[in-house]
């Protein structure tokens, strides 16, 4: 699901996901919706995932709609850790 | 048999537009709940159930879609709002044009320490005056400022313009019912500047029944009024902090969700101005008519640029009651007779405790419907053989 060098993005409601799915995939951004995978604790049972090369797009398009507030996982050697 | 014609929009909206049904038949066939799993069926269940709350922020004109609650139906929202937000010492002034949504929830917290005040409306316009209000919520620290928008009874619109801005000048919170106005009157949460509005997806809004929503301001915080399941944050037994969910537990009416949003596309696509265009330009003929008849009694603004499409009336010393009954079983006529769930609002114009006979057209209906209307009214007025024996009520 998560594969090495992804990231992913969690948020704190459901709707949250749906309105980054929304405007991300409104820019073309190759994104994708997966269940929150274990080793990660979110509010919300769903994430959005993409590759390591579009997280600084995303945090711009997140943040130009008020989602600021999301966590970015990045996973490697099969361990994630919160990029600040 | 003659052709059934609905003049009972104020109850629910009839019939719907024509995606509407194709959008519930749709979504019902396809399983899968919002929220509730990670699977296709239940993501495109969430993308749905967040594609009509953008649709109601683009609506009401408000600044985050998050803030609408979905709820089965407008008495939810109310009651959400009112046990969500008031505690014991809280003062309310509201109106004598609330209907039982709003009085029995208040009733019960009056009984918890909170006090109410009932401002009345005028008896012959309906209309409650916007000094009235303002002077009753100075008269000592206040809460909440709660104002039907339009009555069900009798139609007037109330005069909310305003009044949130001021509230916010004095500290009060503002909410509105708008059950009788939202999909009708235009409505733009930034100017209106309400702190609460609910209403019903099934009547103006055009939906099906089982919806409903309640929009909550973004400074505001409500304690929920049902716990349980959001398929989210389900390591905790606290509720969720964020809304929409944490007000919004157990699986929502997908199916209902599915037709609101449809309806909500529709209403969009034709514009509010025109739908309330349409709604004046049968009210036009209606009041008319009812208004050229001898024994009939019209309650309300007279002028329909000052209400919304609840027409109520009554003839000479007829009972209501019957002529529902008359026009139900002989003419295939339905509307809404008695108090209509509003007692204080028949108070104030003098029908309680017969009620009067609502008539209300929609967007659907015709100049023919409401021409065969008044024609049933002057049969049943020229036949004089009726039982009058209610006259005493009064
Ligand atoms: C003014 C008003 N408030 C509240 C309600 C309750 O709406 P619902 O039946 O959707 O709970 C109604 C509808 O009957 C109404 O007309």
């Amino acid at each position: 699901m998560v594969d090495d060098g992804d990231c992913v993005a969690i948020f704190h409601s459901i709707h949250r996901v749906m309105k980054a799915e929304k405007v991300l995939k409104a820019e073309k951004l190759a994104v994708l919706l997966i269940p929150v995978p274990r080793q990660l604790s979110s509010d919300c049972g769903l994430a959005i995932r993409f590759p390591l090369s579009l997280r600084n797009k995303i945090v711009e398009v997140l943040t130009d709609v008020g989602l600021e507030g999301a966590e970015i996982w990045h996973k490697q050697d099969g361990t994630y850790s919160l990029i600040p | 048999m003659k052709k059934p014609i609905y003049l009972d929009n104020a109850a629910t909206s009839h019939p719907k537009p024509e995606a509407v049904y194709r959008a519930v038949d749709d979504v019902l066939r396809k399983g899968a709940s919002a929220g509730r799993g990670g699977h296709q069926q239940a993501l495109s269940a969430a993308r749905l159930v967040f594609e009509t709350r953008e649709l109601l922020a683009e609506l009401f004109n408000a600044a985050d879609s998050e803030r609408f609650v979905f709820t089965a139906n407008a008495t939810t929202a109310i009651n959400q709002a009112l046990f969500g937000l008031l505690a014991a010492g809280d003062r309310v002034v509201t109106t004598s044009l609330e209907h039982n949504a709003v009085t029995r929830p208040l009733r019960a917290l009056q009984d918890r320490g909170i006090e109410v005040v009932k401002v009345v409306a005028d008896p012959v316009s309906g209309i409650v005056s916007a000094d009235a209000l303002k002077e009753a919520c100075l008269a000592a620290r206040t809460r909440l400022l709660l104002v039907n928008h339009c009555s069900n009874v009798y139609g007037a619109m109330q005069p909310v313009e305003g009044l949130g801005g001021w509230c916010h000048q004095h500290d009060i919170l503002f909410m509105v019912d708008g059950s009788q106005s939202a999909g009708s009157f235009p409505i733009d949460f930034q100017t209106l500047a309400v702190d609460l509005f609910a209403a019903p997806g099934h009547k103006g809004l055009l939906g099906p029944q089982g919806t409903g929503f309640l929009y909550v301001a973004e400074s505001l915080e409500l304690t929920p009024l049902i716990y349980g399941g959001t398929g989210a944050n389900s390591h905790s037994d606290l509720p969720p902090e964020e809304l929409p969910e944490r007000l919004e537990c157990g699986t929502l009416n997908l199916p209902g969700l599915a037709g609101l949003k449809a309806a909500i596309e529709f209403i969009i696509d034709v514009g509010v101005m025109q739908i309330r265009q349409r709604e004046i330009d049968l009210l036009k003929p209606l009041l008319r008519g009812l208004q050229q008849m001898a024994g009939v009694i019209l309650y309300g603004p007279a002028d329909p640029l000052l209400r919304g499409a609840a027409v109520s009336f009554t003839l000479r010393d007829y009972d209501p009651a019957e002529i529902g009954f008359i026009l139900d079983q002989e003419e295939n006529i339905s509307v809404r007779v008695g108090l209509q769930c509003a007692p204080d609002a028949h108070r104030t114009i003098g029908t309680y405790p017969q009620g009067t006979i609502r008539v209300s057209p929609g967007y659907f209906t015709s100049e023919t419907d409401i021409e065969r209307f008044l024609q049933a009214i002057r049969r049943i007025a020229q036949r004089g053989d009726h039982d009058d024996s209610t006259t005493g009520v009064r």
